[in-house]
């Protein structure tokens, strides 16, 4: 049996240069997750804003808790399917309106100053093979998906700047909306989706060939790590590894079906069943893979221990 | 049961037209939409097999995904309240501006028919939050409310935290908290100060009584 569950890991770092000029990471990533939905977003705060790292930790949560509880209304509303373009367009453009306003709305909060706390932003939001992807600036996202002959790497939102590399969008703009790019629709074979900052991009990403293969690795090796493991070690990559190429912050949020034999020997694929409640988190992929997902809310509470949701799913 | 002869003999084709904003968003999921569903259902019922559905007339708008949707036309009582799906986006500027165009149009159209009406009145009932800026709704409100054309009576489902967004909704009238989704009670409120309304002439003001809101509503 294969027992599949999502999982996420994100870091940030300071960059050497924000080191030498004695600045703070401006870098910052959230998660959310709710009944079934999971959303990744990751902001890069403008350098040359003092508070920026402020407006970066506020909207990737703004955007994650937003997603989380309105997933369906927002997809509903980025479908294509059954409109005319007219409709499609206006549909688009009062979601772009929604997801900015409520973002500007939480900025404020924090300051009446908004522009000292503009940053790019990126997010992933999925729920089952559904997904709405945004974007606003410079950064990458990127999915993994299963084929024939392994895992594969695709670009799926690329870095757009103002003309210059060194100047991007930034959410605060009075621009935003035309620059804010929101896709949706439905990933076949979706393992997994890397959000990066620039910094990381500088070595990961070509614009010309996109992201490469050794974003594969990233996720091949989150494989029987628990999340809070794997922070340490990207952090430690990023630190050891990429800011040998890049001087820039540098951070990374990803989000990762892990897809595991089952086996009763293998206490870490055991654990994979310690927060499951009910039969409602458990969907059958096929008759010898299922996939968990805690995050399901259910009325009904049948298991209490591994040992119960171990029996269900007949795994001896 | 509303006394037949004194509306008759006092108010004849004189009709009072509700816009009853609903809020059906995330927040409301759960235990609150299936009470609020059952109140409306219930409210519904009353004005059907009384007669007050002769003098009175009432809309209902709901969120609806990106949108905003009337789920019940004033003049069909004939409704589905399983329409009302929880999770719209709370669209508030939208939902206000479709209940004061829908209330005018049939206001309108009464008038052209010779019907006189009463004040109209626009009921919000709100969980607390808005997804967008109601600056041009609150406006519009402001203008209607403080220039005699409209009754208004907002009302907040639950005691969530309100969105600041709503504050200058708060300006225009400080909303009424209803206690612990006694949803049941806010429309039997309604059904008894609507048919109180209905036989009150047209000229004169109606009074709420002092202690309408006890019970049911955060001191």
């Amino acid at each position: 049996m294969i027992i599949e569950k999502w999982k996420q890991s994100h870091t940030y770092v300071i960059g050497k240069d924000h080191v030498k000029l004695n600045q703070s990471c401006q870098d910052r990533t959230y998660y959310a997750k709710e009944d079934g939905v999971h959303v990744i977003a990751l902001a890069d705060g403008a350098g040359s804003r003092k508070t920026s790292e402020i407006g970066a930790e506020v909207v990737t949560k703004s955007i994650c808790e937003l997603l989380a509880s309105e997933f369906f209304n927002f997809f509903i509303g980025c479908e294509k399917r059954g409109k005319d373009e007219l409709d499609y367009l206006k549909d688009n453009k009062m979601l772009k309106k929604i997801i900015l306003n409520t973002l500007l709305n939480e900025l404020k909060k924090q300051s009446e100053k908004v522009d000292e706390l503009s940053s790019t932003l990126l997010f992933c939001a999925l729920y089952k093979n559904k997904y709405i992807i945004g974007h606003i600036g410079d950064g990458v996202i990127g999915g993994i998906f299963e084929e024939a002959d392994g895992l594969t790497i695709r670009t799926l939102s690329e870095p757009k700047n103002g003309g210059a590399p060194n100047i991007t969008f930034f959410v605060t703009d009075n621009d935003a909306i035309d620059h804010l790019r929101i896709t949706s629709g439905e990933f076949t074979n979706l393992r997994g989706i890397i959000l990066m900052s620039d910094g990381p991009a500088e070595v990961m990403y070509n614009k010309n060939t996109g992201l490469n293969e050794n974003v594969i690795k990233i996720f091949n090796n989150f494989d029987k790590k628990t999340p809070s493991e794997y922070n340490q070690i990207l952090s430690k990559f990023l630190c050891e590894k990429i800011a040998n190429y890049s001087s820039d912050d540098l951070s990374l949020n990803l989000l990762y079906l892990e897809s595991l034999y089952a086996s009763v020997q293998d206490t870490y694929t055991l654990n994979l069943l310690s927060d499951i409640s009910s039969v409602d988190q458990i969907t059958y992929k096929s008759k010898y893979c299922v996939e968990l997902d805690p995050t399901i809310k259910s009325i009904n509470k049948n298991f209490s221990s591994i040992d119960d949701v171990r029996r269900y799913l007949k795994w001896i | 049961m509303v006394d037949q002869n004194k509306i008759i003999n006092g108010i004849r084709n004189c009709k009072l037209l509700l816009s009853i904003i609903v809020d059906n968003s995330s927040s409301m999921k759960g235990e609150k939409i299936q009470k609020l569903k059952a109140a409306i259902s219930d409210f519904n019922y009353y004005m059907l097999t009384t007669n007050l559905s002769n003098y009175f007339e009432y809309t209902l708008i709901v969120f609806d995904g990106l949108h905003s949707k009337k789920l019940k036309d004033f003049n069909n009582n004939n409704f589905n309240v399983e329409e009302m799906v929880e999770g719209g986006l709370a669209l508030l500027e939208n939902s206000l501006q479709l209940g004061f165009d829908e209330l005018y149009k049939r206001l309108s159209e009464l008038n052209y028919d010779g019907v006189q009406c009463f004040k109209p009145w626009l009921i919000l009932l709100s969980d607390g939050q808005s997804y967008e800026n109601i600056d041009l709704a609150v406006t519009k409100l402001k203008d209607l409310y403080q220039n005699g054309k409209l009754t208004y009576f907002p009302f907040l489902l639950s005691s969530n935290k309100i969105d600041e967004r709503l504050d200058e909704l708060k300006n225009v009238k400080k909303p009424i908290s209803i206690l612990n989704n006694q949803y049941d009670q806010l429309f039997m409120w309604m059904y008894e100060t609507v048919k109180k309304r209905v036989v009150t002439p047209i000229e004169r003001s109606m009074k709420l009584e002092s202690d309408c809101f006890d019970g049911w509503t955060m001191k």
